[in-house]
């Protein structure tokens, strides 16, 4: 018995690791539904900001079909999950648009994902709604990608826009080594270029390093009055404590990446006074409230301000074109639906400071115009609004 | 510079160490390359978590009840999934892949119970560094080290001078000849996964304060272990030690002169290097 319950062992085993996940069972079980597939990372390397993704998405799927759905068609998720990989994320796409015969595609949780994943849309003439990926040629000869956020660009923009409002000159870039970082870092040169500003370092990590002494250290020898960071939550904890803790205690400033939910606890004091960049407004009071539904409904703040935010809002934009293109019943017409999606010159979202505008058009998918950026700071142990970038001048 | 790179260096290099030294007890006593035990390290940092911040319990009875619990993880794996493939005389790669199969339900169940966001960790180590002689230490750093030594101490006195430790060695050289002495071969290898479980359980406690927990925290610390003993000279318990310090001050000294991009290009490509000079690694055993 025991051996052939050995030789059954790792085939069941395999069996288990390779089968793929079924789709979940989508919102109300109305007939004729409109599906979308959601292709996320909600397990592995970016769980946390794939499950606050989708709970945004779930909650604006909530609010279009409270508002009368697509035409009287249900909107249904069809939820896929990737894990964050790559490849992993191309057969989920795969299989929605070929075997489930989904309406639209809306994903990859980040950078690494959505550019893998792109391709499969592209191919099939099927419309994307990216809602989280801010490298830029995220949507360069990919005419069936709409971009849901901000494009690193700005966000750099902004923030050595800050750096050079409080008087720092000599920056030293940190960033990850991941498709998010160096995209990040080669935004943050741009922008210290275009303002004349010269960095004094250019260092790399990868994410979850164990230690970032050497990255910290040739800032210091470089003599960098300001660390400009691009990198996730756990690792600018950790650069923080680093240079805490090597008695180089400059000014950090970075992007909203930075204000992960896991990040304040683990660099504890040593975050005292970081500053970060977000599209994510929470003085708004709809922002506030959309993220106390989110409490209630799955039980726990998102890790992220934006995350919800975005698929918010990548939701309602889609729904928005849908409404203008979806039959009775039957496939919506994809060409027709990517026409519809350029011809959005007025939506206000969630995102942004209250009266942002989206415009898209042929040439433009993305569509958040530039300056949508809120500053946020840590004080006495919380992250508390800042300014917008709009109110720098007033500074 | 150098100094402060060397320190840095050293400590991450011990945790790779553990690891290393983990998965050489396991090779050694079952001839098994466990490529779960990175997440036997996550399953010793998230208990500790759930001991030292859920519950409040002190480090030193937190640092132990997560060790138990990764020992236990390892014997369960052991017992339930590896054990009928020894008896089944299944090639060993079969084993090898069973494992892979186990660090993906592992890192799933860790994902169910602990959720996915990081969880940080609380540590005795103060967050002030200590200043000697112009070099910043840092108390976590020190305790790293410390822990190590010790624990690497305690394992080789256990080794060489108990009897059950003598018996562990014996059926990792011969494991006919010691069921012959009356040596029961299969709890001494459920001992040696404990032993391996306990020690990546010490790595995870460590390495939490400064990474934070997380159930993908044992991926890629698993991977340099794995590097580090091959480095070292797959079986050999000195060797697992050599091959993590060098491989954590590798990474440390290329990151710091070189390039920081670089630096785990460089390290993987030191295993090339030492395997290409040396094919069994750098202090294999006389086996």
């Amino acid at each position: 018995m025991w051996r052939r319950l050995g030789a059954l062992g790792p085939g069941i085993l395999l069996a288990v690791m390779w089968a793929a996940p079924s789709p979940a069972a989508g919102a109300a079980a109305a007939k004729n539904p409109v599906k979308i597939g959601y292709v996320g990372g909600f397990t592995g390397v970016v769980a946390d900001l794939g499950t606050a993704h989708i709970g945004g998405a779930k909650l604006a799927v909530e609010d279009v079909n409270k508002a009368g759905g697509i035409n009287g068609r249900a909107l249904e998720l069809v939820i896929y999950d990737d894990a964050g990989d790559p490849t992993t994320s191309v057969t989920r796409v795969q299989r929605a648009i070929t075997l489930d015969g989904v309406e639209a595609i809306i994903g990859g949780t980040h950078a690494a994902t959505t550019m893998a994943n792109r391709v499969v849309t592209n191919q099939a003439k099927m419309v994307q709604m990216s809602p989280q990926a801010q490298n830029r040629e995220l949507t360069q000869g990919m005419p069936w990608l709409f971009r849901v956020g901000t494009m690193d660009l700005h966000n750099a923009r902004a923030l050595v826009a800050l750096m050079i409002k409080l008087g720092y000159k000599k920056p030293a870039i940190q960033a990850s080594t991941s498709a998010f970082g160096e995209s990040g870092a080669r935004s943050l040169r741009e922008a210290l270029e275009a303002k004349g500003i010269k960095w004094v370092a250019e260092e790399k990590h990868k994410e979850g390093s164990a230690d970032l002494t050497p990255q910290v250290l040739a800032a210091k020898k470089a003599g960098a009055d300001v660390l400009l960071l691009w990198a996730q939550g756990v690792d600018a904890a950790l650069m923080a404590k680093t240079r805490r803790q090597l008695g180089y205690e400059v000014p950090m400033l970075g992007l909203d990446s930075m204000m992960h939910a896991s990040a304040l606890p683990i660099a504890g004091e040593a975050y005292e006074g970081v500053i970060a960049v977000s599209i994510a407004d929470t003085s708004r009071p709809d922002v506030r409230e959309l993220f106390a539904r989110f409490e209630k409904a799955f039980g726990a703040a998102p890790a992220t301000i934006y995350s919800p935010l975005l698929s918010y809002d990548a939701v309602q934009l889609l729904a928005r074109g849908l409404r203008q293109v979806a039959p009775p019943e039957g496939k919506v017409d994809q060409a027709r639906l990517k026409a519809a999606l350029e011809g959005i010159t007025d939506y206000q979202g969630m995102i942004g400071p209250k009266g942002t505008t989206w415009r898209f058009s042929a040439t433009n998918h993305d569509g958040l115009p530039e300056g949508a950026s809120v500053f946020y700071r840590v004080q006495s142990g919380k992250w508390v609004r800042y300014m917008a970038l709009a109110d720098l001048g007033q500074m | 510079m150098f100094d402060q790179l060397v320190i840095a260096g050293i400590a991450t290099g011990c945790i790779y160490a553990l690891l290393a030294l983990g998965m050489t007890i396991i090779f050694n006593s079952s001839s098994l390359v466990n490529l779960a035990q990175g997440e036997l390290l996550m399953a010793g940092g998230l208990s500790y978590v759930s001991f030292a911040a859920g519950q409040k319990l002190s480090f030193a009875l937190a640092l132990i009840l997560a060790m138990a619990c990764a020992a236990w993880v390892a014997m369960l794996a052991e017992g339930l999934a590896l054990r009928p493939l020894r008896v089944a005389n299944a090639p060993i790669v079969n084993a090898i892949v069973m494992t892979i199969g186990l660090s993906m339900v592992f890192k799933s169940g860790g994902e169910v119970v602990w959720g996915k966001t990081p969880l940080p960790a609380p540590s005795p180590a103060s967050t002030t560094a200590l200043w000697i002689g112009g070099i910043s230490i840092a108390p976590q750093n020190l305790l790293i080290v410390v822990s190590a030594v010790l624990a690497m101490g305690i394992f080789w006195f256990f080794f060489d001078h108990t009897l059950i430790g003598r018996a562990l060695q014996a059926v990792s050289t011969n494991r006919e000849a010691a069921w012959i002495m009356g040596i029961n071969a299969d709890r001494m290898v459920l001992l040696a996964f404990a032993l391996s479980g306990a020690l990546s359980a010490l790595a995870g406690v460590l390495v939490a304060p400064i990474t934070a927990a997380a159930p993908t925290m044992g991926t890629m610390l698993g991977l340099k272990g794995f590097s580090a003993a091959i480095i070292g000279g797959f079986g050999s318990l000195w060797g697992a030690v050599a091959g993590g310090i060098l491989l954590g001050l590798s990474e440390s000294l290329t990151a710091g002169y070189v390039s920081s991009g670089f630096s785990t290009f460089i390290s993987f490509g030191l295993v090339l290097l030492v395997l290409f000079l040396k094919p069994a690694g750098l202090l294999p055993t006389r086996r």
